[in-house]
């Protein structure tokens, strides 16, 4: 058996202090089979003097020695930065009370007598040293305990319920401000810190906990000695006894003031962000409602230039500018409606339409515009869609006119098809569908196809006019409405785009109105 | 004094002697050839100091002298090293020639026996 440490290298030294040199011999003899690192000193001063450098574990010190004695010796031993914990063992052949108490008032850590023993001196020395290890990693891992609560700001008490006295680790002082004198301290002192506003609160759950057996965890608030204000997480356990009766409670304190800070620091940013944005969104409603105004009179006057007669050079001038008047006035209404929809000002109201009739109007919008890159424009509607459903006809226009635009604009040749029928998943709901042979969209463009400013790709946007604000505008539309959007679409084949919107269906000839 | 020396038991008492013995047998001799040269000069010491009187000195000797006596199982001459060191502490050195003297022959008996102790480890 050796009593290195475990798990490390280190020797164990002990440092033998005696004049003697046949007790010095026997004592190396006695302990040389624990494999210990073996100082000798043969007086007092030659301890003391070479102290540091040996370094020991544990110290056997004579009693009687020539010069200063074992007493003289321990109490400047003791005074040596590496002298206070370490374990002294006083040799001596004085087996009488008086020499044996006056030892260990001067800090002996045991006591053992001449003749020695050598096998009692042997597992005395062991225990000591595993004693004396012992408690230094106890001394160690209370220093880093109370260093973790330090930093957690983390503090713990006891209490018995019956009297005033709370048993506290040391970080409760600094927590609540308090001088520390002692773990003890008076449960009615802590009480009194507790801001006067939570103070009904944590009474009645120390009350509660201490009689009902409740276990408590709040967050309330104290006040410093200084006056200062901090937050703290107040937790409590009960111990209970066979009968359940309240035997004693645990609680731990933490101090969650920046916590608590940092928190109201971020609503109040989100706050000021959402305020922000919706200012943004105000300043673009009112500067778009601004320009509109100057474009109305811009679009009109040109309508009005429109009906004068004109040489064919002029009238070419005038078809371009008010084509882009009309391309800028569209630009401003999709801005305007974007920015409204953000602020959420879109009322929902229902009016009965119906949905060919609906289909047809956004056909003859749009003949021109698919004529022109020969196009063919066409609409269908299932037998079992009703011929009057209720909506909001002006938002589903909006959506399903934003939906064509763009199919047409994105489609070099083919066909671009509507249709109207009965959504394959719920059958009380409308399904429009806008299919085109355009190139597609890829699938992992799809998942953003309505975020705004969104194009499917740069070259898009330059072969393509518009800001990319149509699907965005759809989108937020469609959401405000409870209304459903989506796209299937691959690359070279086409996209459909759908809007499923809930209706109230009027069925043709009957005035009864029927909730599908 | 021959009568006393006659009713004395063995010098050394074997379970001191058995207790190093316990340890490993070459320390026995080790410590035994320390205590025979260390000895003689311990008891010249002593006749020094009780020849100019100087008790206290008498009793650092004694104590010391009667530490390795006891370890080497030496209980009557410990003792008597015992009494001087209790002499000398008393501050007086009044009787300790006559007990030196006794000490001086105890040795002789313990020296003895302690050689003897050191043939049979050889």
């Amino acid at each position: 058996v050796t009593d290195a440490v475990p798990g490390s290298n280190e020797t164990t030294t002990i440092l033998i202090v005696d004049d003697d040199e046949s007790q010095r011999v026997l004592m190396r003899e006695a302990l040389a089979a624990a494999q210990y690192q073996i100082e000798e000193a043969t007086s007092g001063e030659d301890a003391l003097q070479n102290f540091a450098k040996m370094a020991p574990d544990l110290v056997l010190l004579d009693v009687d020695m020539p010069g200063i004695d074992g007493y003289q010796t321990l109490e400047n031993l003791r005074r040596l930065p590496l002298g206070s914990q370490i374990p002294v063992v006083m040799v001596t052949g004085l087996d009488d009370g008086n020499s044996i108490d006056k030892a260990y008032q001067i800090g002996a850590t045991d006591f053992i007598t001449k003749p020695l023993n050598w096998t009692i001196l042997r597992y005395r020395v062991r225990y000591l040293l595993r004693a004396s290890r012992a408690f230094l990693q106890l001394q160690k891992s209370q220093v880093r305990l109370a260093a973790a609560q330090r930093l957690a700001r983390l503090g713990y008490w006891e209490w018995t319920p019956g009297n005033d006295i709370l048993d506290c680790s040391s970080e409760i002082y600094h927590i609540f401000g308090f001088e520390k004198s002692n773990r003890y301290q008076s449960f009615e002192k802590l009480r009194a810190a507790i801001h006067p506003g939570d103070y009904k609160m944590v009474k009645q759950a120390i009350e509660d906990a201490a009689q009902g057996g409740s276990s408590f965890a709040m967050d309330h608030r104290i006040i410093l000695p200084s006056g200062e204000e901090r937050v703290v997480h107040h937790q409590a356990a009960v111990t209970l006894d066979m009968q359940g009766h309240t035997i004693d409670i645990t609680g731990a304190v933490q101090d969650i003031t920046e916590r608590k800070q940092t928190e109201a620091e971020l609503r109040r940013a989100k706050e000021e962000i959402e305020l922000a944005n919706r200012l943004k969104t105000e300043f673009i409603n009112n500067i778009s409602h601004e320009v509109r105004t100057p474009m109305n009179g811009v679009l009109g006057m040109l309508s009005l230039l429109r009906e004068t007669r004109l040489d064919k050079e002029q009238q070419e001038y005038l078809d371009t500018a008010y084509d882009s008047a009309d391309v800028l006035m569209l630009l401003l209404n999709n801005l305007l409606d974007f920015s409204q929809l953000d602020t959420g000002k879109v009322i929902a109201e229902g009016s009965e339409f119906s949905p060919p009739l609906l289909l047809q109007e956004l056909i003859n919008d749009h003949l021109n515009a698919a004529d022109s890159k020969t196009i063919r424009l066409d609409y269908s509607v299932a037998s079992d869609v009703p011929q009057e459903v209720t909506g909001n006809l002006t938002q589903i226009r909006k959506i399903l006119a934003i939906l064509v635009d763009n199919a047409i604009k994105f489609t070099e040749q083919g066909a671009v098809l509507l249709c109207a029928k009965r959504s394959p998943s719920r059958s009380e709901t409308i399904r429009f569908e806008i299919s085109d042979t355009g190139k597609g969209i890829s699938a992992d463009a799809i998942p953003h196809i309505f975020e705004p400013f969104v194009q499917v790709d740069g070259s898009s946007t330059r072969q393509h006019g518009g800001m990319g604000m149509g699907l965005a505008i759809c989108k937020q539309v469609a959401d405000n409405m409870g209304y459903g959007i989506g796209v299937e679409s691959a690359l070279d084949e086409g996209s459909t785009f759908w809007l499923e919107i809930p209706c109230t269906v009027f069925s043709a000839g009957a005035n009864n109105a029927t909730v599908m | 004094m021959a009568d006393e020396e006659e009713n004395q038991g063995p010098p050394l008492d074997q379970s001191a002697l058995d207790n190093i013995r316990a340890l490993t047998s070459s320390v026995l001799a080790r410590v035994i050839n320390i205590y025979l040269k260390d000895s003689p000069d311990q008891l010249s010491a002593l006749q020094d100091a009780i020849q100019v009187a100087d008790a206290e000195n008498m009793a650092k000797i004694a104590h010391r002298f009667k530490s390795g006596s006891a370890n080497l199982g030496a209980s009557k001459l410990a003792d008597m090293c015992r009494t001087m060191e209790s002499m000398g502490r008393e501050n007086t050195t009044h009787g300790a020639e006559a007990l030196l003297e006794q000490m001086n022959a105890e040795y002789k008996r313990v020296e003895a026996a302690l050689k003897q102790e050191l043939e049979q480890v050889a």
